[in-house]
């Protein structure tokens, strides 16, 4: 009898030892404010993590099966859509707005370049059901997951039930986004004192510091808040950003402010890809602020930056590049799923 | 082992022995537009003489039940979110497990979602977004979906289609409905779509698809739809 306690005891260890083996923390950078994803409510799970990994990449969720998430968040290019200022969805259709590059995204409060999405669980919706990006219905996804051989199976590995359900599907895609984190570019080993900036890259970031900080602030590069940095209106577009959500006048012309980690490679700039280099995006801060009743306060006086000063500052931006995590290979097309 | 099994059977009947009695009692939702008729979709209804008008759709939340005594809650439901769905036979009627002998004169609830549940981020049940009861373009549920043709409108599809939803302000449409009942072996709550429909002004209004001031002043108009009649 009592041998036989012992292995129940034993048994149910190696269970549990197991299951938590299954489980895995997000480790907050150094120095980083806490995550505003209730990870203690929602703990990651690998199994849930690497379904969300095989979803962000199957066109599955499109309606004709030809648009993924990464059509439009490709890994090596940040995670957006590179070469186009409007990004392109199903059958070529073009939409209103640059793709925005994802990382950090357990930081954030809203989605999306208005704020429209409050949730990331939620996220993969508007996306899924867009007309002109996947054109899908989350109810259609459902069905031709569950019809598929490979997705039961890793819903029950993830949730012990291989009967899916909307909740989990966007559970698990909000998972596999919430481990995209960019935390080991250049910056942040200066920042840790592993290594120095040049004598330009230093000055670029005292003028960083004296211009751009309080919208980019550190260490996400982003305050979160959307503002007016005072594009002209393309009249082709129409697009007011942020008013159509909240419908408060006093959120015309904003938009997201986004991070300028990996600013690199996430071209081209601003919510419709107006910009395609760095050097436009500059000469916009120093000489093409449009005035208007919402720009942004810190935009009212221009910002004055020499030839050189702008060299430095662009030489700055470029130590926030995070090969690390451009190329790391859990964010990789999951080739041993989509094609065993 | 056999001390701990006896211990643990011991435990067991205690606490059901100290657990409540309970029973069901069904809460009906019996939306009409004439009180008389049996079905509300896709049936033509003529009124005011020359106007007509069918639904398609109603489907809405009904969460957050409770019931009081002399204004005290007395019972609150667990997990209470229900997607009613005048399609949906079954959907209709939500079972309520209360105490046997609670007494209560009133009926509360929401109609909607309420805000926390609004950012919690994805949910399952009633509240998947397979049910087809959450925007996409925005996060949100819908609370109210109401579908039909009328000749009220004026467009040449007559389609008037109110998608009511809304969690924060200045267009918070949830609804919080206060109905007195006596305590009967079932609850019914009737909506009377008529009233509905003659204060909505459809010729005026018939598409309202994100939150807004229609919005709340419809959601309103809904609410006020409910009796125990």
């Amino acid at each position: 009898m009592k041998k036989s306690i012992t292995f129940v005891i034993l048994l149910s260890t190696i269970a549990i030892a197991f299951k938590s083996g299954e489980q895995t923390s997000m480790k907050v950078p150094s120095g980083w404010p806490k995550p505003n994803y209730d990870f203690a409510k929602h703990p990651l799970k690998r199994s849930t993590i690497e379904l969300g990994r095989a979803l962000f990449y199957d066109p599955i969720l499109s309606r004709n099966n030809t648009i993924s998430c990464a059509s439009c968040h490709s890994p090596y290019n940040a995670f957006t859509h590179v070469d186009h200022a409007l990004s392109h969805g199903i059958e070529d259709k073009i939409g209103t707005r640059n793709s925005p590059a994802l990382m950090n995204l357990a930081w954030n409060k809203l989605f999306m370049w208005d704020g429209a999405v409050n949730n990331i669980e939620v996220q993969a919706l508007a996306p899924m059901h867009n007309k002109v990006e996947m054109d899908e219905t989350i109810e259609h996804v459902v069905t031709k997951l569950q019809a598929s051989k490979i997705y039961p199976p890793l819903f029950r590995k993830a949730f012990g039930d291989s009967v899916i359900t909307g909740e989990n599907t966007l559970k698990a895609i909000g998972q596999f986004m919430l481990t995209l984190v960019s935390a080991n570019a250049k910056y942040d080993s200066v920042m840790r004192h592993q290594s120095k900036f040049t004598m330009q890259e230093e000055n670029g970031y005292r003028l960083f510091k004296m211009h751009c900080v309080v919208c980019h602030t550190e260490p996400l590069f982003t305050n979160h808040s959307f503002e007016n940095n005072g594009l002209s209106v393309d009249t082709a577009l129409n697009d007011y950003g942020r008013i159509r959500i909240s419908h408060h006048y006093n959120d015309s012309l904003k938009f997201k402010v986004p991070t300028l980690r990996n600013i690199e490679y996430s071209y081209p700039y601003m919510h419709d890809g107006r910009f395609k280099t760095l050097t436009a995006v500059l000469k916009h801060y120093t000489s093409g602020i449009q005035k208007s009743k919402t720009l942004s306060p810190k935009l009212e006086q221009p910002i004055v930056l020499s030839a050189n000063e702008q060299v430095d500052l662009t030489a700055f931006l470029l130590t926030l590049s995070d090969k690390s995590f451009l190329f790391n290979p859990n964010f990789a097309y999951p080739k041993h799923i989509l094609l065993p | 082992m056999r001390l701990l099994l006896i211990l643990f059977i011991f435990h067991w009947g205690e606490a059901q022995l100290v657990a409540q009695p309970t029973k069901v009692i069904p809460l009906r939702f019996k939306p009409y537009f004439e009180s008389n008729s049996s079905t509300l979709l896709n049936t033509t209804f003529h009124f005011n003489s020359a106007d007509s008008i069918h639904f398609e759709t109603l489907r809405f939340y009904i969460s957050g039940i409770e019931l009081q005594n002399q204004s005290k809650t007395v019972w609150k439901e667990k997990n209470s979110f229900h997607l009613v769905d005048a399609a949906q036979e079954n959907s209709l009627t939500l079972l309520l497990t209360i105490p046997k002998k609670l007494e209560y004169n009133t009926i509360l609830f929401h109609l909607g979602i309420d805000s926390n549940t609004n950012t919690a981020g994805v949910l399952g049940g009633d509240l998947d977004p397979t049910k087809g009861m959450y925007w996409t373009w925005q996060s949100g549920y819908i609370n109210v979906k109401l579908e039909g043709k009328s000749n009220l409108v004026n467009t040449t599809s007559h389609a008037f289609e109110f998608h009511l939803g809304g969690y924060l302000n200045p267009f918070q449409t949830l609804q919080t409905i206060t109905i007195p009942c006596i305590q009967k072996e079932e609850l019914t709550l009737s909506i009377d779509l008529k009233q509905f429909i003659e204060l909505a002004n459809l010729t005026g209004t018939h598409q309202v698809m994100s939150p807004n001031e229609e919005a709340v002043k419809l959601s309103k108009l809904f609410a006020n739809c409910f009796s125990g009649k």
